[in-house]
């Protein structure tokens, strides 16, 4: 099976030539179609550097970064651009459009990147995540989990292929937290390529493939043939219209 | 990334911090009131002059001659003065195709000019030339009638009223309306030193003509002891004379001078009476206009005498003397220019007065207008800096958003499209603010003009008849177009370098930034 995500002697050096200070690499990797990866380790691993690299943030140092049989390591700002709209990002802490609405922010997902999406997109991905409420609420009002939900839809907005996480649930609470979860197993259940920078061990039973990072290199890499450990809620376990917690960050 | 998603997220952010957009453009908003409030008035006061101007027929004339006269003094003349005259058919229908003419006046007198100093003859010859009928029988008949002026007006010194010829036989033009004029202060002089090259050889003394000098001896001129009045009367008149014994004893040419015949009938012993043909008549006569050694330096002659010497000098043919000069006036004052223009191209010298101070005046008002102008575009100069400071302020204030965007697909241009149109917005907003209270000012001042005009019914009576009823100043869209413009430039080469900033930035940076 090609990997859908193959990374050859990839490395990211910051700095000058002189003095340059390697953050990432040499490192070597593939991830399948459809598989749910973590990148596991502590900080200053070069696990968002890695992430940077793969959502198209970020251009490589050396080595090659082949993401649906495309270099993008060699790709120019252009190019990038028209990648990071074909995938889908969540971060830690959102990265909303303050001056949006909910639906605003949603559909800017797919306008970002020039494309057009209409409303009913948007509404029924609020709907499935339990948003639909907060369809023309300011942004700034929502709570965290709220947010998060928001930014999960911008992410989907354009149906992409690959996600990429980085600590999506890092600033929620423990609540918002099982529910975010649930959301991304829900979206690797439905065929997505997921790839996720975590502190969080609550994702270990999801994941297809572990990639352990220290001082910038991969120590370890492990697969499983299955997820789905019942330390985890299930869909029917959690009623999204309840009030979530505010105390998320 | 869309063009609505584009306006969408910067409308926005305008709505939500128009507090700072109004600030930030307060210097745009300066400098377009400034200069749409003194291009405004300057055009419109400019507007009223042209319509007072404009209003008076005269406005819409143009003089005519056909060549451009020699120089202005006898002693810059190189060669013999030129002539300057017009054949009245050609140049009639010439004139009369011309679409924009509405109606020819004809010069009230007849007379040859020299140097540009048409000072006219008494206009005895008037009468029997400028009437319509008689100069319908003079032109071709293909002219139409309603080219002929009507006003023109018969002025005559002369109690007689002159016959009206029938235009079936239309009436020779009397010699006494031919006339030389040299425009020059010593034509006594001028005539003795050139006599021989001029008039001099025409004269022939067997025949007994001579030149009569009208008042060239201040101290016994001839008029007074003849008893006439004015030197046209003298032309063609047989003097019979005790003074002078001899014909001979004139030279060709000589000046009848009584002072000078006194003395050439010293040694005449045996009086005898002699008939004198005077042929030509100099007038040095003072032109009473005030102005001291003023005087007319007019010439007088028959026609045959003048076209001689005018031959004798100029060469020219005479043959086809008429009118000498033309006025013509336009239908509407705005083809006063253009039928200039036409007029000169069929080889006219045309000019207007009224025209040249018309646009001396609108000069002088767009340069006022344009000095004024300055120190509002000085004012949206300093803007730049302001403004460029704003927007390097906003883009740094947004760095998380321009990271965001990034990170969903927009590229560089995008991000820079973005941050061009918020200054965009800036010059578009305080030209708009500028521009109404600029034509508002302009609101104030004209009822401020009227209500002082108002509390002066003599002024407003004057105002009246100048065809001036307000002061309104209308909004001119011109201005409008081009405060715009210049305040759209202003703010793109201010936002510039922020918005060149922002696209460049670091996805990776600028999201980390708070």
């Amino acid at each position: 099976m090609t990997p859908i995500i193959k990374a050859t002697n990839l490395s990211k050096h910051y700095g000058t030539k002189k003095n340059p200070i390697k953050a990432l690499g040499p490192i070597n990797f593939e991830i399948n179609k459809g598989e749910f990866t973590l990148i596991l380790g502590k900080s200053g691993s070069g696990k968002s550097t890695l992430l940077n690299l793969l959502a198209g943030l970020d251009k490589a140092t050396n080595g090659d970064l082949i993401i649906e049989n495309n270099d993008i390591s060699k790709f120019s700002a252009r190019k990038l651009s028209k990648y990071r709209a074909s995938i889908g990002i969540i971060f830690q802490f959102y990265n909303l459009l303050p001056n949006l609405n909910t639906i605003e922010n949603i559909l800017m997902g797919a306008w970002a990147g020039g494309s057009k999406a209409n409303k009913t997109r948007a509404r029924e991905l609020m709907k499935q995540f339990g948003i639909d409420h907060r369809e023309k609420s300011n942004v700034k009002i929502l709570s965290g989990g709220e947010k998060q939900r928001v930014a999960i839809c911008r992410a989907l907005i354009s149906d992409p292929d690959i996600l990429f996480c980085d600590e999506p649930t890092g600033a929620l609470d423990s609540n918002n937290e099982r529910q975010v979860i649930e959301i991304l197993k829900q979206i690797s259940d439905s065929g997505k390529t997921i790839i996720m920078v975590t502190h969080s061990k609550e994702f270990t039973p999801l994941s297809d493939k572990i990639i352990y990072l220290r001082d910038g290199l991969i120590v370890d890499q492990n697969e499983f043939e299955h997820k789905n450990q019942p330390t985890v809620p299930t869909t029917s376990n959690i009623n999204y219209s309840m009030p979530l917690n505010n105390n998320a960050v | 990334m869309t063009i609505k998603s584009i306006f969408l997220f910067l409308g926005k952010y305008l709505k939500q911090n128009w507090l700072r957009v109004l600030l930030a453009s307060a210097g745009i908003v300066i400098g377009i009131w400034s200069i749409t409030l003194t291009t405004m008035l300057s055009f419109g006061v400019s507007d009223k002059i042209v319509t007072a101007i404009n209003s008076q027929p005269s406005a819409r004339s143009i003089n005519i001659q056909q060549e451009e006269s020699g120089a202005t003094t006898f002693f810059e003349i190189s060669g013999p003065p030129k002539f300057v005259s017009l054949d009245k058919n050609k140049t009639f229908s010439e004139i009369s195709s011309i679409e924009s003419v509405s109606e020819v006046s004809l010069e009230e007198n007849i007379s040859i000019f020299v140097n540009n100093n048409p000072e006219p003859a008494n206009n005895l010859c008037t009468t029997a030339l400028i009437t319509p009928q008689q100069v319908q029988a003079e032109v071709p008949a293909d002219i139409p009638p309603s080219f002929i002026s009507e006003d023109s007006e018969a002025t005559t010194n002369e109690p007689e009223q002159p016959t009206q010829p029938s235009p079936q036989q239309p009436q020779s033009i009397p010699d006494e309306c031919y006339s030389i004029n040299l425009g020059i202060t010593n034509f006594t002089q001028i005539y003795e030193e050139n006599k021989n090259d001029w008039l001099g050889k025409t004269t022939a003394p067997v025949g007994n003509e001579v030149i009569a000098c009208y008042s060239c001896n201040p101290q016994k001129p001839l008029y007074k002891e003849l008893g006439i009045t004015s030197p046209q009367e003298l032309v063609g008149k047989t003097v019979s004379s005790e003074f002078v014994q001899v014909p001979s004893l004139l030279e060709a040419g000589e000046i009848f001078d009584v002072t000078n015949v006194q003395e050439l009938n010293k040694n005449v012993t045996s009086p005898q009476l002699n008939e004198l043909k005077i042929v030509a008549v100099i007038d040095d006569s003072s032109d009473n206009s005030g102005a001291i050694g003023a005087q007319r330096n007019n010439f007088y002659g028959s026609e045959s005498i003048l076209k001689t010497a005018v031959d004798q000098i100029d060469g020219r043919d005479f043959s086809t003397l008429g009118f000498t000069a033309y006025n013509i006036y336009v239908n509407d004052y705005a083809n006063l220019e253009p039928t200039i223009e036409t007029l000169a191209e069929k080889g006219f010298l045309a000019s207007s007065p009224i025209l040249l101070v018309v646009q001396a005046i609108q000069t002088l008002f767009l340069v006022v207008s344009i000095v004024l102008g300055l120190f509002g575009f000085i004012a949206l100069i300093a803007s730049i800096f302001g403004i460029t400071n704003v927007m390097a302020i906003s883009v740094l204030k947004r760095q998380k958003e321009i990271g965001i965007l990034k990170s969903l697909g927009a590229t560089n241009f995008d991000i820079f499209k973005i941050f061009s149109l918020e200054s965009l917005s800036l010059g578009i907003v305080g030209w708009f603010i500028g521009t109404v209270l600029g034509y508002i000012s302009t609101l104030v001042f004209a009822a401020s003009l009227e209500r002082i005009i108002a509390n002066n019914s003599g002024w407003e009576q004057n105002l009246l008849e100048l065809g001036i009823t307000d002061f309104n100043i209308p909004f001119d869209f011109r201005v409008a177009i081009i405060t715009l413009i210049i305040a759209c430039i202003v703010t793109l080469i201010s936002g510039l370098f922020p918005a060149l900033r922002a696209s460049r930035s670091n996805p990776v940076e600028t999201l980390k930034s708070e």
